[in-house]
């Protein structure tokens, strides 16, 4: 029972006073991003971090990076649950993931039923983070120990594979999609190579040396992005029109959801695995299996309890599934993970096999701290529904210039030049303008995070083979990898085809 | 009708790959004796980018109202309104308060260093704040201060960080 140990020794770490403030500040603070419309847990993380780097500046290297990544991990799954309370009490889901719960959440809360909804969808978060959790606990250990096994090639072909996953589902076209991830993987190569110590693209700017700031890009992109999106499109915070009313769920609510909340959470750390489906896609699924297994499928979308709680559970699992290929495999399989990744990286941490042997503080304190969050999340949401349901009608003229203040202060407190500020600003510019015109964002950031990594990788496995690219299709595992993305890119296409034949004939 | 703006974008990114490509060609191809050298990795997006932008055209070109099948990121994105090129005149768009946005800010990162960060700080927020809904200047006051020298006072005197201070005048 070594793994039970590793565990004991985590929540020793999570337990640790100032640990459980930065669990309690970035739950807080994620649930406060979920609530808000228009910041998701992409921007919230990536604004957080300069934050974090300065409240753990006193601290040991190693102690410093796991109360950061606690703290970051936090505003992750705590912005799955404040995700919810906008979905159900104005039909304004606050992230992607939680656009299902519009369904039958808000038609709860038409029926004056708002305060069981929110109340489920807590406890539907809470039993899936919990799920995860021990899924995560016992698979993370094998799969890096597997993944020691991997040669530069197999990671070549496994990133190429995480990138793919990420292209093929996000947005509408995949061609702008592919572009995004090539245009990250691009700026990824602006600055010092790290194999050879050659300069690239950098035209004597100094600044440009050590290539561009994750951070800087990261923020620009989401926050400013969507601050501005909001400010041209007029993109307010409808008026709330709700009444909470009683809150603790009947035992017969229970009874029904408690079901669906567990084959939610199952559906949704498995899609979580998987790089690049994430929370939405996991939502998505578990309310569509919901509704055909249920024996009364007509009153979905009419208020069923059971279409708040697995989609809302299959939200919240899939942020823990999520973090396993980050954890083992150093492979982020979503945008907020590769922020995640970058925040690591930012400490000097790398995340991938090698972690669970060289930092098994870190890992094992962030997972005991995911259970004392949840732990925390579901205190903290039950009784103060009513007062998270008032930062939604934060004035807007107030909060946007603020964002845009942290987002300034937090770029320069860690770069420390006006440099990064016009390139923060430049990316924001440039943000809106993607997203407006449906270039994802995500993937842009996956392949900067990424960039180095394959490159590193390539070129181990071409020097190692002396520039036989043969390297990656004679390996088992790499050419499954690399075939494995392929499908990923051809999949889309031929769901397409199928699903014209099938419109066709009906 | 996304069309104008994905020609462009095309173009855009189609010379993006071949500057990469050129410039490429300038870095040392080999690395202590190895095969490849630091310009492979560039190059090779290079060309995978040109090839991709101009698909992009290509599909620009072809498609221009032809529906495609509804999916999550749609639905998504429905609720945010339908998007449109910027050059529309379309009434819900505002941008004479977003380029004044983007002044206000352009001037905050010009007078950061110069001012200080609380001084410059506060009058960003305060015309930010004024640009984004104009009215209740004391409110509008009150929340600049507090903010900017809120974050001031704990960024430098309790966690010890660095920012540029007051102005000296010297």
């Amino acid at each position: 029972m070594e793994v039970l140990s590793y565990l004991i020794n985590g929540f020793g770490v999570a337990l640790q006073w100032y640990n459980l403030v930065f669990a309690f500040i970035g739950v807080l603070i994620g649930t406060m991003v979920g609530v808000l419309p228009g910041i998701g847990p992409m921007s919230g993380v990536a604004l957080l971090i300069p934050v974090t780097a300065m409240l753990t500046a006193g601290l040991d290297p190693e102690a410093a990076a796991t109360s950061g990544i606690i703290l970051l991990a936090g505003v992750y799954y705590g912005a799955m649950y404040g995700g919810s309370t906008t979905s159900i009490l104005i039909n304004t889901p606050g992230e992607s993931s939680s656009v299902v719960t519009t369904l039958d959440g808000y038609q709860m809360a038409k029926q004056g039923r708002a305060g069981i909804a929110l109340a489920i969808a807590a406890i539907g978060s809470f039993v899936a983070g919990i799920v995860a959790l021990v899924a995560l606990v016992f698979l993370a250990q094998p799969l890096s120990e597997i993944a020691l096994l991997f040669g530069p090639p197999e990671y070549f072909s496994l990133m190429i594979l995480g990138l793919c996953a990420v292209t093929g589902l996000a947005g509408r076209s995949m061609t702008k999609a592919l572009i995004m991830t090539t245009v990250g993987l691009l700026l990824a190569t602006v600055g010092m190579d790290h194999v050879s110590g050659v300069v690239r693209f950098a035209y004597d700017i100094p600044y440009l040396y050590q290539g561009f700031e994750f951070l800087t890009i990261a923020v620009g992109l989401f926050a400013l992005g969507e601050v501005f999106r909001a400010v041209v499109e007029k993109d307010g915070p409808s008026s709330a029109q709700f009444r909470i009313g009683r809150i603790m769920p009947t035992r017969n609510d229970l009874r029904k959801s408690f079901p669906a909340m567990l084959r939610g959470s199952l559906i949704g750390f498995f899609v979580g695995l998987l790089p690049g489906a994430g929370a939405s896609i996991a939502s998505f699924f578990s309310y569509v299996a919901e509704k055909k297994i249920s024996k009364t499928p007509e009153r979905f979308g009419k208020g069923a309890i059971e279409g708040v709680a697995s989609p809302e559970a299959a939200n919240n699992a899939a942020a823990g599934g999520a973090m396993v290929p980050l954890l083992t495999l150093g492979i982020p399989g979503s945008g907020t993970t590769a922020i995640l990744m970058g925040a690591l990286m930012m400490y000097n941490i790398q995340p991938g096999p090698l972690l669970f042997d060289e930092h098994p503080q870190l890992v094992w304190g962030l997972i005991a701290s995911m259970f004392i969050g949840n732990i925390m999340l579901l205190i903290l949401n039950l009784p103060f529904i009513k007062f998270f349901a008032k930062i939604i009608e934060t004035p807007i003229h107030y909060l946007l210039p603020m964002i845009l203040a942290i987002s300034i202060f937090g770029v320069y407190a860690v770069q420390l030049t006006t440099f990064d500020l016009w390139v923060l600003l430049i990316c924001g510019v440039a943000g809106y303008v993607f997203v407006r015109h449906d270039y994802p964002i995500a993937p842009l950031v996956l392949g900067l995070v990424l960039g180095p990594m394959i490159e590193n990788n390539l070129r181990r496995a071409l020097t190692a083979s002396n520039g036989d690219f043969l390297v990656f299709v004679e390996r088992p595992l790499s050419i499954t990898f690399l075939l494995a993305a392929l499908l990923w890119l051809v999949l889309p296409f031929v769901l397409r085809v199928i699903r014209k034949k099938s419109s066709g004939s009906s | 009708m996304r069309k104008p703006f994905d020609l462009f974008a095309g173009f855009f990114f189609f010379l993006v790959g071949v500057a990469f490509i050129v410039e490429s060609n300038k870095i040392s191809d080999s690395a202590y004796g190895s095969v490849v050298g630091p310009d492979l990795f560039p190059k090779g997006l290079g060309f995978v980018l040109v090839i991709l932008s101009i698909r992009l055209l290509y599909e620009t070109m072809r498609t221009s109202m032809s529906t495609q099948p509804k999916s999550l990121d749609q639905i998504e994105e429905s609720k945010s309104g339908e998007t449109s090129h910027p050059s529309d005149d379309h009434p819900s768009y505002d941008y004479k308060r977003f380029l004044l946005l983007l002044g206000t800010m352009a001037l905050y990162i010009l007078t950061l260093e110069k001012i200080g960060y609380p001084l410059s700080t506060f009058l960003f927020l305060l015309l930010s704040i004024q640009i984004m809904r104009r009215g209740n200047l004391l409110k509008t006051t009150i929340i600049s201060a507090l903010f900017s020298l809120g974050v001031y006072y704990v960024y430098v005197y309790v966690l010890k960080g660095t920012l540029p201070g007051w102005p000296s005048f010297s």
